[in-house]
């Protein structure tokens, strides 16, 4: 039987490194009507702010060429909503449960993450400082490294289990940002959330999202997300989680070669609401077929010549 | 919340017919879906052909018929998901679907007749609840409107049924001159209708139709029961794409898990 289990950093172990991505895959109880999300290595949930955000205006969502426009704005119930609703249900998981935890200003991040770090079945937190869709906070965060580094160290000092932080795709180097995250003490690194783009109604004239600029994902932003990964994977130690496109179990291979530890399922969630389960199953075939006895063998594992 | 569980299934084609051109007809086989599915519900069908993962979001499509294990869609070929969707129907051929999704309309509203109003292709999900009250043996009355005569279809069908069926046209070229809302006054008026207020009143159609016979109902101190179409990604709450505007308050529902039915009174018809 082949090994699929990864570690990232020292206190997470995924059963396989197939994890579902923030906002793709709502808090979870949504899917455990089709499959077992325990057969998945993890989960991460929707954003959770402080408060209820209703998000942005409508129309929210389009679909382009190779993938699809996003403008949600975290939407999301709230910390205690989550806390009193979600987290019963969140217990009975048997799987790794990250929460993304998003914010207007520092100290939402630092409210969120303090009030997880008490609760037991949250495993870890995705620090999210790249959402391009919100006025405030947000991809801001993500940007600027000075900014980018307070934030991971400030979330750090309150929470102790494991910090992933979210990186956008949106800036000039993203090694940059990486690095100044994994000083201030981060345990990994989720990457890419979605960049900027657009769409215009050519009938209508009119966008064809709300907000103008949306945020695009989908297989047309691999190549861009195994560039950022690659790259990263050069410049920090700590572990990496790719995303960005993956829709099979061949991406998920291409994405650990590029030298991810892990990788998170999105868009393709709504091609198929099983497209993280399937991609499970045909890696561990693939692995079969190809006599792959470790997973973790392919880990940075692109070869030059 | 969603009424029923929902099943991810590999269905059957059974058949296909182009009613009139682009638009189909396709009857597919699934136990889980065609039993359970109410009037009103929906599923998704993923529409990337053989293991392209493009394009990306599945298409959303009403329950219109079902019979004992087949299930049937009606829809129109308007762009990229419907072209290719029209290329993969084919007899004896398998598709994802996904469903039921979504609440249906509310049909336990007793005492009352039922009258449906349909525009254009709007008809599909209409024909489903027509099924479910004949069935029943309850009183309907069926109005439906289109632009002009070229876009009705299967209209035998519909004068088979054993139910009060009008039809309008914008501009008249088949049955009464004027949209489903002028039919439904001037009826009305004549005395082959009912007061408004004495029927249980489910519209789908057009936007602006929707929204015309509603402000109609909300005028007359009556409500009517609407079924939205949205942009939408994944069918189960997840993604929150589909919201539609609250009408009293602020804040969104989403059209997929707490529609796509809406009480008339409560939600702001896009």
């Amino acid at each position: 039987m082949a090994k699929t289990t990864v570690n990232i950093g020292n206190n997470i172990k995924l059963k396989n490194p197939i994890m579902t991505a923030s906002g793709t895959f709502g808090y979870g109880d949504e899917y455990t009507e089709l499959y077992d999300i325990g057969d998945l290595g993890g989960i991460v949930t929707k954003a959770i702010t402080p408060e209820l955000r209703i998000g942005n205006p409508l129309p929210r969502i389009a679909e382009t060429e190779y993938g699809m426009l996003n403008s949600i704005g975290l939407a999301n119930l709230g910390l205690d909503d989550f806390i009193s609703k979600k987290i019963p249900v969140i217990e009975n998981f048997k799987t790794i449960v990250f929460v993304n935890v998003a914010g207007k200003e520092l100290k939402d991040y630092i409210m969120v993450a303090e009030k997880l770090n008490e609760i037991d079945c949250i495993d870890g937190i995705e620090v999210n400082i790249s959402c391009p869709n919100v006025k405030e906070g947000g991809v801001a965060f993500g940007t600027d490294p000075k900014v980018a580094a307070e934030v991971t160290r400030e979330v750090r000092k309150v929470y102790s289990k494991h910090m992933m932080v979210k990186l956008s795709p949106n800036v000039t180097d993203i090694t940059t940002i990486a690095k100044v995250v994994e000083d201030a003490g981060a345990d990994s690194l989720s990457l890419i959330n979605t960049l900027f783009g657009m769409a215009i109604d050519t009938k209508t004239f009119k966008p064809k999202v709300r907000s103008i600029v949306a945020g695009y994902s989908g297989p047309g932003i691999k190549p861009v997300a195994l560039q950022a990964v690659y790259k990263c994977s050069k410049a920090v130690k700590i572990p990496l989680i790719g995303m960005g496109g993956i829709t099979s179990a061949d991406d998920v291979i291409e994405f650990l070669l590029a030298g991810a530890t892990a990788v998170q399922v999105g868009t393709a969630n709504f091609t198929n609401p099983l497209a993280a389960l399937n991609i499970v199953k045909d890696l561990k075939e693939i692995m079969k077929d190809r006599n792959i006895s470790d997973i973790k063998s392919l880990i940075g594992g692109m070869k030059l010549d | 919340m969603t009424e029923s569980k929902y099943h991810e299934v590999q269905a059957e084609v059974v058949s296909v017919k182009e009613l009139k051109h682009n638009v189909i007809e396709a009857v597919l086989r699934s136990k889980e879906i065609a039993k359970n599915t109410k009037p009103g519900q929906f599923i998704t069908i993923q529409v990337t052909n053989k293991d392209e993962s493009v394009p990306v979001l599945r298409r959303p499509f009403a329950v219109s018929y079902t019979k004992g294990d087949d299930f049937q869609i009606i829809f129109d070929v308007v762009g990229r998901g419907t072209d290719i969707l029209k290329d993969m129907l084919k007899a004896g051929k398998k598709i994802n679907v996904l469903g039921p999704l979504g609440n249906g309309f509310n049909t336990k509203v007793n005492g009352k007749e039922k009258l449906l109003l349909a525009g254009g292709i709007g008809i599909a999900p209409i024909k489903k609840l027509m099924q479910h009250f004949t069935e029943k043996g309850d009183q309907v009355t069926l109005i439906w409107g289109n632009r002009d005569k070229s876009g009705f279809f299967d209209i035998d069908f519909f004068m088979d049924q054993n139910i009060k069926l009008f039809v309008a046209t914008d501009d008249g070229s088949l049955g009464f001159e004027g949209n489903v809302l002028d039919i439904l006054k001037a009826e009305i008026k004549n005395n082959n209708l009912k007061k408004i207020n004495d029927y249980n009143i489910y519209v789908v159609g057009p936007g602006p139709m929707m929204k015309a016979v509603a402000d109609y109902c909300t005028e007359m101190d009556h409500y009517c029961q609407v079924s939205l179409e949205t942009p939408m990604a994944c069918g189960i709450g997840v993604c929150q794409g589909c919201a539609v505007k609250k009408k009293k308050e602020d804040g969104y529902f989403l059209t997929c898990v707490d529609g796509p039915v809406f009480n008339s009174c409560s939600v702001e018809i896009p």
